[in-house]
Order: structure tokens, then sequence, then C-alpha cells
């Protein structure tokens, strides 16, 4: 009898470990590596919006941002616009209107000489009317908005490597920005896990590899081909786990290095 | 407004979106972008649109940020009887899931990650009425 009765607890022991339990999704590994072939990009604003909500976040001691648009060529332009479209989501963050305004002007004059639509562009004119408003998540949207379709029309109408840039700049400055938030001030080990970007860091590496020679030459697309991997290596912490202080510091410096260089162009 | 301007603008942009079915669930994103703003979320803007054959998935990576509360919402075309959408974290393990049962052609789920990192999203088309169907896939934060 006992050994009828250890028999059948092994027999449903065995069955639970050869069935998954009712409605749990199992993956083959070839299946796994279908997500790789799709990547939806984040916003800053995701990151930005996660701080903000923890506590009185000093936006504006990150919140510097170039006036400059009159750069030599469009690698360089498509740079800065990324930059600036991220500054415009830290002056909406810190409610900052005369900012905001500076930071519109450098983007429309940059879109611009990058030649993108005026039917993009006219969108630009209800910034002013939603800052006026006081219509800060709606602005943030607008901007969020905006800088898309630019992207997305530099990818159609065959610049593929500005919209790159476009993205590069603006994830950078992101990161930047966080990481300068986050070492002045300290946040808990899963806060910290906002920097934890390997794949980004992976995903903007593959796409600058495959610009064309020409946009690869440019000393800016150097710099950040070069630092990519320093970033990755500081960002690369593993998944649930936090990002130490000392990596935050050092991406700051690297990233505010970087973005001087771009905004010297 | 500025969605459905965008959904305008991204179609003209991608003459491939103006096939009729892909016409066909533009109206039904357009009217889940006010729904899920009118609930205080910011919808992304790159609206995925796309047909998939029955049976099969389709897989995309995306960078999830810790604090934040993100939706996606799975929908397919009117020919669709069965969907659904899983949602992994980095280690594989399943983070939000829901399927349609029976009548219903939508899932929304709603995830809030401890921890920032890279989540697979896997949208399966599981059964339709054609051989293949459109469907989009709206995400958002607040």
């Amino acid at each position: 009898m006992n050994r009828l009765v250890s028999s059948l607890v092994m027999l449903v022991m065995l069955i639970g470990v050869l069935i998954p339990a009712a409605g749990a999704e199992t993956l083959s590994e070839a299946e796994k590596k279908e997500f790789a072939q799709n990547l939806a990009l984040p916003s800053p604003a995701e990151m930005f919006l996660a701080i903000n909500r923890l506590n009185d976040a000093d936006w504006s001691k990150v919140a510097g941002s170039s006036p400059r648009y009159d750069y030599g060529d469009n690698y360089v332009r498509a740079l800065n616009l990324g930059l600036r479209a991220t500054d415009g989501l830290v002056a909406i963050l810190s409610k900052d209107k005369a900012k905001l305004g500076e930071v519109i002007v450098v983007v429309i004059t940059l879109a611009e000489d990058l030649m993108v639509q005026d039917t993009i562009l006219d969108r630009s004119s209800t910034f002013e009317q939603l800052a006026n408003e006081g219509r800060w998540s709606e602005l943030r949207d607008e901007l969020d908005s905006l800088r898309y379709l630019i992207e997305m029309e530099m990818d159609q109408i065959g610049d593929q490597d500005i919209a790159t840039l476009v993205r590069v700049g603006g994830w950078l400055k992101g990161l930047t920005a966080t990481a300068g938030l986050m070492k002045k001030q300290h946040y808990s080990d899963n806060v910290t896990s906002i920097l934890y970007q390997p794949n980004l860091v992976d995903y903007f590496t593959v796409e600058l590899a495959n610009m064309e020679p020409e946009a690869k030459a440019n000393p800016l697309a150097q710099a950040l081909m070069k630092a990519l991997p320093k970033i990755r290596a500081l960002v690369n912490v593993g998944y649930g786990k936090p990002v130490p202080d000392k990596n935050i510091e050092e991406l700051h410096r690297l990233g505010s290095a970087l973005v001087a260089k771009i905004e010297e162009g | 407004m500025k969605k459905f301007v965008a959904i305008a603008l991204v179609s003209l942009l991608f003459p491939v979106m103006c096939f009729a079915g892909r016409m066909d669930v533009r109206k039904p994103a357009y009217e889940q972008v006010l729904n899920y703003e009118s609930q205080g979320f910011s919808v992304k803007d790159d609206i995925q649109i796309g047909e998939l054959e029955k049976g099969r998935s389709y897989y995309f990576n995306t960078q999830l940020t810790a604090g934040i509360e993100y939706f996606y919402h799975f929908q397919g075309d009117q020919g669709v009887n069965k969907i659904n959408l899983v949602i992994f974290d980095e280690n594989w393990k399943v983070v939000a899931q829901g399927n349609t049962e029976g009548e219903g052609k939508s899932i929304a789920v709603t995830l809030n990650p401890e921890w920032s990192g890279t989540f697979h999203v896997k949208a399966t088309l599981v059964d339709c009425n054609a051989a293949f169907d459109y469907w989009f896939i709206l995400a958002g934060y607040r």
C-alpha cells in the first residue's frame, strides 16, 4: 500500500514537472530571438516622469540648453535637434515657459534646415498656447510627437542617418540629465535602475555602425561610437540590480562631455 | 487631436498603410487613443499597425521604466475572433497577459515595472475569419 501511495505521489510530481501550469506562457529559444527583430524606443519623458514623481527634483540644475542653431552640416544639426527636444521636456517639467520658448525656436530652426515639411512644423504654433494655458502634460506629449514626426519624416525621405542621429542625441541627453539628477540626490535601488539600458546602447551602437560612410566619418559620430561601449559598461549592472553611485557619476561626466562636444559642433 | 494628426501624418509617410485593411484599423486606433488620453495616459506615437496570419505572433522588445504605469492595447480588425497578448520581463517571467474569450477583439493590460529594463511583448492573432487580418497595438504611460 505504501509503495502504491509513494508511486502515485511520484507520478503527480512528474506530471507537475512535465506540464506547465495552466495559462503559463513558455517560449522556445527560437521564439525568444524573434523579439529582437523589433524595438519600441522609449521617450526620455518616461525617465523624467519617474523621477519627477518621487520628489521635488530640481530640473533647473540639468536644464542647460544651448541656444545655438548655426551648424555647418546636417549630422551636427540632427544631433543637436535631438538634444534640444529633450531639453524641451526638461523645460516643461520645470514649467519654465521662457526656456521652453527658446528651445522650441532652436528645434524648429534646426528642423527647417533639415528640410522637414511645414505641415509638421506648423503644429509648433500650439506650444505657446499650451504653455500660456499651463497645460504642461499636453505640452510634453506635443513635443514628443513633434520629435517623433521629424524622425519619421527623415526616415521616409531616405535620411535614415539623420533620423538615427536625432534619436541618439535625444536619448543621450535624457540619460545624461537623469544621471545628473541622481548624482545630486540619493535614490532607492530600483529607481537607479532607470539607467539600466544596455539593450538601448546596443541598439544605438548597431544603428550608428549601419550609417553611411560619410555619416560615420563625422567626428561627432566617431566620438559617440567610441563612447557607447563605455556607457554600456557603466549601465550594464544586470536586471533587478541598482546602478552604483560611482557608475552614475561617471555616466554623467561622460554624457556631459559628449553633449558639450555636440553643442560645440 | 494631436494623435489624430500623428496617425494621419504617419499614414501619409507610409504609403503602404493606405491599403484598405490598414485604413480600417486606423479609426478604432484613433478612438482608443482618445480613450486612453481621457484616462490620463500619454499615448506613444509609434502606433504599431500590421497584419498577421492566423495563429502567428508579432514580437517586439521595449524599454520600460520603474515607477511608471504602462498600458498596452492590442486590437484586431472586424474579422478577428481571438487574440492574446503576453509581456515578459528580462528573465522571461510573465508580468502581464490577457486574451479575448469568445466575443471581443481587443485586449488591454497595464503594468508597473518594479525594475527598469527590456521587456518582451508577444501579440498573437489566435483566430480570424480569413487567412490573415489586420491589428494595431497602442502603448502609453502615466
